[in-house]
């Protein structure tokens, strides 16, 4: 019992680990239509970014504050230059060009960083085990939980309940009403793809002490988001949510269960899922 | 005389072999095998409208037909490429009939997803694919008395399957079957209204790919000699689709010439600066921008001629 | 000088500046070849092997630069070629570096996959190639003459660890590393002595490549009440994987061991005092006390700001391997009969300590240590604690 409470969190870990980088790529795809293939990339970049302020900073807090800016600002800009004029010409362009910025992405932060694997250390509060009856948890891990459930609330408030939300909702749902009702689209899709890779930045800086920094984390998160995204459903942000905790779940207990057929397991799944559910497993159908 | 430009190409492409060293034999052989693959996926992606992302497993199935057959069996490498289209061919098959049930991005997920499955079998049976290290030691087959060891043989062949894959796709495209194709692309449900099995003629198209991948992967079998995981990495899939794209969707020729494009810059600008990947990234982006029909398409836009 | 620049160097700068120090007023007579000796070095500059790689070419250099890029009278140029750890680019770019730049010689291949993609080609066209990196076994398995290897076979130091586990540790270990074939195979070398000594494996544990958080491996552990783990990753995963086994308290209470590439110096800054207390075995150590190795370091750090690792002193000794044998052959590598003499017949008093090959399979003969992970001079270092000396590949086979 206490093995399976205890893969129970891990699966959790991951989870929130996903949904921190699939948050971002839902709700980008759901608002603009956007495959964004370079989102793991940000990823990365958070994950470094975070890792040169801790060491001038000397401090964890200030490196996940700080971490998401980069990301923020890049990803505005990028929207704006290069994104925008491609909204009318279909998910195959974006993939190139999204694909190209991945490249760009990985070539630049080899530059600064150099191809080393570095780490990161976590502040001395969260540093250690703690022990809930018979189960061996290190506090960071469940600080990583705790981020993620944060992060889905205030998320969900957002959207949910203030007038900035109503207005993403309605530009979801129909862009050119939402248009015509007043609501600036453009300015609402540059601030979504914004904010959507500063989360998948934080993400990126909140993973670092867990699974390092190095150059190639891009590519490695950016699959399992994707699958993450189409079991949950795309464009949902509790889609997202529910699909990173089902994805982190299956995997983790098929790794600790089925450790013969673990690579196989999620993709199975996600094709099961996708014939019997093409929408998405968390999305309440719609008329 | 546009009607002679495919055949002065194929002319001057037939004579390279006389100006090129062993090395740029090579290099161009490999841009001709991967030609073949591309064509093949731009008939999903181009033509039917199925944006397909797991392309490498039909191209790697063949390849490692050709190259474990014969290095634990000892069959012939011939025998190897036939089985190996076949087996690519009836995985399509397989493949397909599940897949065209969704479309769009589920559909891109599914076929990555049946393609990562092919990847892992071949990770994990080490005992026949060597897994990671992969397994060499083909012995090349024999083709009008001169072995397939021979770069300008080799080079030969997969020239005359490239010549063979254009005149056919080039039929196909234009045959009534090929007007199907395009209108399920444009539009579904009116080719459906219209009376077509549409589903039918997705799967058709879906194996048909799958066996011109399958040509292509066995004939990089028989190149390299030589077969690991690598060759049906999800990667193998993005590549592809990026030489489709780069060299333009929706034609015959432009697959082949963004199979170029793509090897080119991978092969030869990794040996000038370390900092490629910079420049491939960077002229994805170009490409996109400033040429939204690929290179190819481009080509014909300025030209005035139509596909 | 541009070879000074331990990063980023692009293939033309490089050889700019071998060039470069090819018309020092101190280069030695032009020997009866003349030509400049080419070698390709081919190797992963890209992806997670990237440090690596630069590190072996960075000994490689030190050497070369020692003697002002003169080898047998022929001045010295390095082509560089990046196989991306990939098999299919590898032998891609072999055939670019054999075929198309024409080297005398080609060195380097870190990556075991890379290497066993590339041998039908060099046995077919008798290529010479001295790896300088990868140690899977297979690769000698059939010996031929145009094939040597400076840096280790598996055998060597996984027959050392499983004899210090069995006699410091216990009789009962488990066994843990990456679902891959050079991760399987390590695990069988250590299982293969560790048993025949009267050891007993109770449990293995083999990840899926790609797994970046080891939780779930790490509670299985956990659950299993083992007193002793040998376990086998690399690069990114060694990072990962020793600072989860601390973050989990595992450290306290299973012995950790492995062979030494898991804490070499490209990763322990990273892994920090995570790392502290693990033993592991390899052919060298930063801190080994000889009269080479303070020299060859010294040098280093005064070149490249910083600590050789292992690779840094595969690279030199590879540089050294080809001086010597050079110079035996006055610069003539024309003939592969005379070369492969030349080359087999190299001694060295490396850095790692006396080196030789064995004439039959051309792998190394080398002293193993057996290191333990300190803080050493205000730095986390492996410190020697045993010696093993003269360990052949074949010698552990009986």
């Amino acid at each position: 019992m206490h093995f399976l409470i205890t893969q129970v969190l891990n699966g959790l870990v991951s989870g929130m680990i996903l949904f921190l980088t699939a948050a971002g790529l839902s709700l980008i795809f759901g608002l603009m239509n956007v495959v964004n293939v370079a989102h793991g990339s940000f990823f990365m970049l958070g994950a470094f970014v975070g890792l040169s302020v801790q060491q001038f900073t000397g401090s964890f807090w200030a490196a996940l504050l700080l971490a998401p800016l980069p990301a923020l600002l890049l990803g505005a800009v990028m929207e704006r230059v290069f994104i925008r004029p491609l909204y009318r010409r279909g998910h195959l362009d974006q993939v190139l060009l999204t694909f190209g910025f991945t490249f760009v992405f990985v070539d630049a932060v080899r530059w600064l960083w150099g191809s080393g694997i570095s780490s990161v250390s976590v502040p001395p509060v969260l540093d250690g085990i703690v022990r809930l009856g018979g189960i061996v948890v290190p506090k960071y891990r469940l600080f990583l939980i705790f981020v993620g459930l944060l992060l889905a609330l205030v998320l969900w408030l957002v959207i949910e309940r203030t007038r900035l939300g109503a207005m993403v909702r309605a530009s979801v749902d129909d862009a050119p009403t939402a248009e015509g009702m007043g609501i600036n689209v453009p300015l609402l899709q540059s601030s979504v793809f914004a904010a959507g890779v500063g989360i998948a930045a934080l993400g990126g800086a909140v993973a670092a002490p867990i699974i390092g920094v190095y150059t190639g984390m891009d590519i490695e998160i950016l699959i399992p988001a994707f699958i993450v995204v189409v079991i949950g459903g795309m464009g949902s942000l509790s889609g997202a949510f529910f699909g990173s905790v089902f994805v982190g779940l299956a995997d983790t207990l098929g790794r600790s269960y089925l450790p013969g057929l673990s690579l196989f397991l999620v993709y199975v799944v996600m094709i099961v899922v996708l014939l019997t559910r093409p929408a998405g497993l968390f999305v309440a159908r719609r008329s | 005389m546009t009607r002679f430009a495919p055949l002065a190409a194929a002319a001057l492409l037939a004579l390279a072999p006389a100006v090129l060293g062993n090395y740029g034999i090579g290099l161009l052989t490999e841009c001709l095998i991967f030609a073949i693959f591309a064509m093949s996926l731009d008939l999903l992606i181009g033509y039917t409208g199925l944006l397909s992302f797991g392309h490498a497993a039909f191209f790697g199935l063949s390849a490692y037909a050709v190259v474990t057959l014969n290095v634990h069996l000892g069959v012939n490498g011939w025998l190897g490429l036939g089985a190996g289209i076949v087996l690519s061919t009836m995985f399509a098959v397989l493949v397909g009939a599940v897949s065209i049930r969704v479309s769009g991005i589920a559909f891109l997920m599914v076929t990555l997803a049946f393609a990562q499955l092919v990847f892992s079998a071949a990770l994990k049976w080490r005992d026949v694919t060597g897994g990671t290290d992969g397994l060499g030691g083909l012995v090349r087959p024999r083709l009008f008395g001169s072995s397939l060891d021979n770069r300008v043989t080799m080079f030969y062949l997969a020239f005359a399957c490239l010549v063979a894959s254009v005149w056919a796709l080039r039929r196909l495209v234009a045959a009534p079957l090929g007007s199907v194709f395009i209108g399920i692309k444009e539009n579904a449900a009116r080719m459906h209204a219209l009376g077509y099995k549409v589903q039918r003629f997705r799967l058709l198209s879906f194996t048909i790919a799958g066996a011109f991948a399958g040509l292509a992967g066995g004939l990089y079998g028989l190149f390299n000699g030589y077969i690991s995981t690598d060759a049906l990495n999800w990667s193998v899939s993005g590549d592809v689709v990026i030489m489709v794209i780069l060299g333009g969707a929706g034609t015959i020729v432009g697959p082949a010439i963004g199979a170029a494009i793509f090897l080119v810059m991978k092969d030869v600008v990794s040996s000038w600066t370390d900092h490629w990947m910079f420049l491939i990234g960077a002229v994805f982006i170009a490409c996109v921008m400033v040429l939204p029909q690929g290179v190819w398409g481009a080509v014909l836009q300025v030209t005035g001629r139509r596909r | 000088m541009v070879t000074d620049t331990p990063r980023g160097i692009t293939r033309r700068t490089w050889l700019a500046g071998a060039a470069a120090a090819g018309t020092l007023p101190a280069r030695a007579v032009l020997a009866q070849s003349g030509k400049p000796l080419r070698i390709g070095l081919l190797n992963s500059f890209s992806g997670i092997f990237a440090v690596l790689g630069e590190d072996n070419l960075n000994g490689m250099s030190l050497s070369f630069a020692q003697d002002d890029w003169q080898a047998g009278g022929r001045h010295v140029e390095i082509i560089k070629e990046d196989d991306q750890i990939n098999p299919q680019i590898g032998l891609q770019k072999l055939k670019k570096l054999v075929e198309s730049d024409k080297v005398d010689m080609v060195v380097g291949i870190q990556a075991s996959n890379v290497a066993m993609a590339v041998l039908d080609y060099v046995r077919a066209n008798k290529v010479f190639f001295i790896c300088s990196g990868a140690g899977t076994s297979g690769l000698t398995r059939n010996p031929m003459p145009n094939l040597f290897r400076t840096s280790f076979s598996s055998p060597q130091a996984s027959a050392v660890i499983a004899k210090w586990v069995l006699d410091n540790v216990g009789p009962e270990t488990m066994c843990m590393s990456a679902d891959y074939a050079g991760g399987r195979d390590t695990i069988s070398e250590f299982k293969r002595f560790y048993v025949k000594q009267g050891g007993r494996v109770s449990k293995e544990i083999y990840a899926p490549l790609g797994t970046s958080d080891f939780s779930v491996y790490l509670a299985d552990l956990q659950a299993a009440n083992g007193k002793s783990l040998y376990a086998f990753y690399a690069g990114s995963d060694a990072v990962r994987f020793v600072k989860q086994y601390a973050e989990y308290g595992l450290k306290d209470k299973i012995r950790l061991s492995c062979l030494g590439f898991m804490v070499e110096s490209d990763v322990l800054p990273a892994q920090g005092d995570a790392a502290l207390g693990i033993v592991s075995s390899l052919h060298y150590a930063d801190t080994l006390d000889n009269p080479a190795n303070k020299a060859f370091v010294a040098a280093y750090r005064t070149k490249y700001k910083k600590f050789p690792s292992v690779y840094s002193e595969y690279g030199y000794v590879t540089g050294e391997v080809i001086k010597q044998a050079m110079k035996t052959l006055g610069g003539d590598t024309s003939q592969l009969g005379k070369l492969e003499e030349a080359v087999a017949s190299v001694k060295l008093d490396a850095p790692r300590g006396p080196f030789a090959f064995n004439p039959v399979s051309h792998n190394p003969i080398e002293n193993e240590y057996v290191r333990v992970v300190a803080e050493v001079d205000g730095r986390l270092a492996n410190k020697v604690i045993s010696t093993t000396p003269n360990v052949s590949d074949t010698a552990l086979d009986a």
